[in-house]
């Protein structure tokens, strides 16, 4: 049994009865245990609709520019739509920008997917990074319906004004899904990307889930070349899925010994890859760090400024802090709390970043197309979001 | 004084003669004096008026909403079909049949006007086409004539968006209303086609009781009372900012909105108030005790929390965040079936559902001020929009109402 806030009447809990909860919960707690960034009853606001100028929906990933150059400055921040207009999955094409100077959303990128060379063509996932340099690397996953997907799909390279330079894709390169993690000096880029996986395997091609390590080299003039991928994990659950096209690996988080952490929400486990910067192949290694639990189809994860990961379910709209080292599951908080949905929030949350002036952090909904900010109440605050319809 | 028509108010022709338009603002605001839904059915809504019939008019039962495209190519042969259309409308209303020598299709035989309506309205396509004045009225086009903009979250289809000519039409019996559109529809053949059409219905509650529309709430709540002159020439009539052409007109939006009527059949009844912010039973605001107590965004619950969710339709849709802007709802429910859908929100449900939902009427003095910056919050904010996607749309400028002897849009083309 863990701590956990309540989807109702928020403010009305008291920090006296969480930490009630807390200390019921958690046996044998040590003092030092019994604090957790998740603690505080977050206030969320909703900064920008994350719709595009074409109409495309359903957020996917999120992430901060850490540089200003180009069309980005310095803490803007990037989503993806994964849905078409028309609400088609794995059909969406657009990255919009949402400048924190500004508090305004403009649709950055849009790539068209008859000259992207993506195999299967173009639909945007969370599998998504903004390098130190300008860069955007970005996943695609094109699919045709809920449940069969048009290609292996790739990875897509953005300028720093939107504009698409290169195309990623081969044998390695199946569906590239979940939040991705990097590793970025400027120069040299390690990137990790989860692959769901589905379409048929060529010769020495990866199939079903697994995690691709990509390395990277950003010249300072011109386009980001890729120099090499390997497989370093796979075996991850996929299944195929009513809401979403498929559940898989979906969350990927790098600690700074090198260990990567994998969110899967087919499963609702979180798997640890041991030394995945320098493992050289796909077999063994990967341990179980925990699941179930309050784990409910674990989508994207971030680090919070305690150590601990912040696990965005998107099964049921809670935001799960775990111990990355026990894996213990310490609290959660009901971030999303949209009662039209069975349980409240599910299918909504994906994306989820911490925010760089470490006030919270930035997530999407997925139920109003929304970026959203989670931060610790002011005190007295009458935010009238709080206790809204859909959490946020 | 002024002679009477069969609908119980003074007749066009007699107001002529009145100098005072006030007169002719009191006869058109008394709603007391109309009959309302379920009345006999040989009652008629007098067509010759000041002000077009079917916007301040008590909603009937049966809507038939059109929207035609214009095949005519110059002004004298559009003021032609509208004279036609007119002659024909008139005839109409007061439950004849078409006028010779078009044959009447005969399904009214021996039915009573039902409080016919038809109320016509001009789309962008009668000022001009893909940038080109077809009719010489380009210059006629008032800045409230706005191009729609697309709100986010809009899945408008071709097949129900647009048109150069609105008409809606509403009577009590819904054969009357379907005859009188076959009728005008054959009226414009060679000249005028259809474009899209929403059938639309709404059950009688009593003469004094607000509707309730398919999500099973009070729809219309917060409309204006068209019995308050001073509201209505506020917000709901033109008056002479567009030139003279228009005064006494109303822009009407139209949209159809489907709801994904097996996602909010599955969501308690508790939780689908906090996304309308109204009772569900008596249709009060939260927060609120009765039915017509106003909103109030400041209103605690017991809980000591804001009673009206920030994201409610009403909180987001109330005055008080639109610059005290006010519309006159006029809405249908609608039903067409079955027909596939991807839901655009989770759970992102797919395949054969039901194609019902709003057909949503709207009259305004300036859409700008009224349907655009009331549904900018909504298309981005609302809780409803979670189970609505709007998949028709379109924004219709309605003259003034037409004399005896004269024409609908006669002002028009007397300015051109």
């Amino acid at each position: 049994m863990v701590g956990r806030s309540q989807p109702r009447d928020r403010r009305g809990a008291t920090l006296a009865a969480l930490l009630v909860g807390a200390s019921v919960c958690l046996a044998p707690a040590r003092a030092a245990d019994v604090s957790f960034y998740l603690m505080p009853v977050f206030d969320e606001t909703r900064l920008a609709s994350t719709i595009a100028d074409n109409g495309d929906l359903n957020p996917a990933g999120l992430v901060v520019a850490p540089e200003s150059l180009g069309d980005l400055r310095q803490g803007d921040v990037l989503v993806d739509n994964f849905n078409s207009r028309q609400g088609v999955q794995g059909a969406g094409t657009t990255i919009v920008r949402y400048s924190v100077a500004s508090g305004e959303v403009r649709t950055f990128a849009t790539v068209d997917p008859r000259t992207a060379h993506c195999p299967g063509g173009v639909g945007l996932t969370a599998a998504f990074a903004v390098l130190r340099r300008g860069w955007i690397v970005v996943g695609s996953a094109p699919s045709a319906s809920s449940d069969r997907h048009r290609g292996r799909g790739c990875l897509l390279v953005i300028d720093r004004h939107g504009k698409r330079v290169a195309t990623w894709s081969g044998p390695l390169i199946n569906e590239p899904w979940g939040n991705a993690a990097v590793v970025d000096d400027g120069k040299t880029v390690t990137m990790f990307v989860a692959m769901a996986g589905r379409a048929p395997p060529g010769a020495h091609a990866n199939s079903g889930g697994a995690v691709v390590r990509l390395r990277i080299r950003v010249p300072s003039e011109g386009p980001p070349q890729l120099t090499d991928e390997r497989l370093i994990a796979r075996g991850f659950p996929i299944e195929p899925s009513d809401g979403a096209p498929v559940r898989g690996p979906s969350g990927l988080a790098l600690d700074k010994d090198g260990a990567l952490y994998v969110a899967d929400d087919a499963s609702g486990e979180i798997f640890v890859v041991d030394h995945a910067l320098t493992r050289r192949d796909g077999g063994g290694g990967v341990r179980t760090l925990t699941s179930g639990v309050l784990l409910k189809a674990p989508a994207s994860m971030a680090w919070a400024p305690d150590g601990r990961l912040l696990v965005a379910n998107s099964g049921d709209g809670e935001v799960v802090e775990v111990d990355p080292r026990s894996g213990r599951q310490v609290f959660a908080q009901w971030i999303d709390i949209d009662e039209a949905q069975t349980p409240p929030g599910a299918g909504d949350l994906r994306g989820l970043a911490m925010r760089p002036d470490g006030r919270g952090f930035y997530y999407v909904q997925d139920d109003t197309d929304a970026l959203m900010a989670a931060e610790p109440p002011a005190p007295g605050s009458t935010n009238p979001w709080v206790g809204a319809v859909h959490g946020g | 004084m002024a002679a009477r028509t069969p609908g119980g108010e003074p007749s066009r022709r007699a107001l002529l003669g009145v100098a005072a338009g006030a007169i002719g603002l009191a006869a058109d605001a008394a709603g007391a004096q109309t009959p309302a839904p379920g009345a006999p059915p040989d009652q008629m809504e007098p067509f010759f008026r000041r002000r077009q019939s079917g916007i301040v008019t008590p909603p009937q039962s049966q809507v038939y909403f059109a929207a035609f495209d214009l095949d005519v190519d110059n002004r004298d042969a559009l003021a032609q079909l509208l004279k036609d259309w007119t002659a024909t409308a008139a005839r109409l209303a007061t439950g004849q049949p078409a006028p010779p020598p078009q044959v009447d299709s005969g399904e009214t035989s021996g039915l009573r006007p039902a409080r016919l309506t038809l109320t016509f309205g001009f789309g962008p396509g009668v000022f001009s086409l893909d940038g080109r004045d077809r009719y010489g009225l380009a210059r006629l086009r008032p800045a409230a004539m706005i191009d729609l903009p697309s709100f986010p979250g809009d899945q408008l289809e071709d097949a129900r968006t647009g048109g150069d000519i609105a008409l809606q039409v509403c009577a009590d019996e819904p054969q009357v209303a379907f005859h009188a559109l076959r009728t005008l529809a054959q009226t414009a053949l060679g000249r005028a086609k259809l474009r899209w059409l929403q059938s639309g219905f709404r059950a009688d509650f009593g003469a004094n009781a607000t509707p309730r529309n398919l999500l099973g709430f009070k729809d219309g709540i917060n409309n204006p009372s068209t019995a308050d002159p001073e509201l209505m020439n506020r917000f709901i009539w033109i008056g002479d900012e567009g030139g003279a052409a228009f005064q006494d007109g109303s822009y009407l939006v139209a949209r159809v909105i489907r709801i994904a009527l097996e996602h909010w059949d599955a969501t308690p009844a508790a939780i689908q108030e906090r996304v309308l912010g109204r009772s569900k039973s008596s249709g009060a605001p939260l927060g609120q005790a009765h039915e017509t107590d106003p909103v109030n965004l400041d209103a605690l619950d017991k809980g000591g929390l804001i009673a009206l969710p920030a994201n409610s339709h009403v909180r987001l849709a109330a005055p008080q965040n639109h610059a005290g802007a006010r519309i006159l709802r006029r809405s249908y429910s609608y039903d067409n079936g079955l027909s596939f859908a991807a839901e655009r929100r989770p759970p992102w449900r797919q395949g054969l559902a039901f194609d019902a939902g709003l057909l949503f009427l709207c009259y305004q003095r300036d859409p700008r001020a009224g349907f655009v910056s009331i549904f900018d919050s909504l298309s981005k904010y609302d809780a409803l929009g979670q189970f609505t996607t709007h998949v028709g749309s379109g924004l219709f400028l309605c003259p003034p109402g037409a004399r005896e002897g004269g024409f609908i849009g006669e002002s028009l083309f007397a300015a051109a």
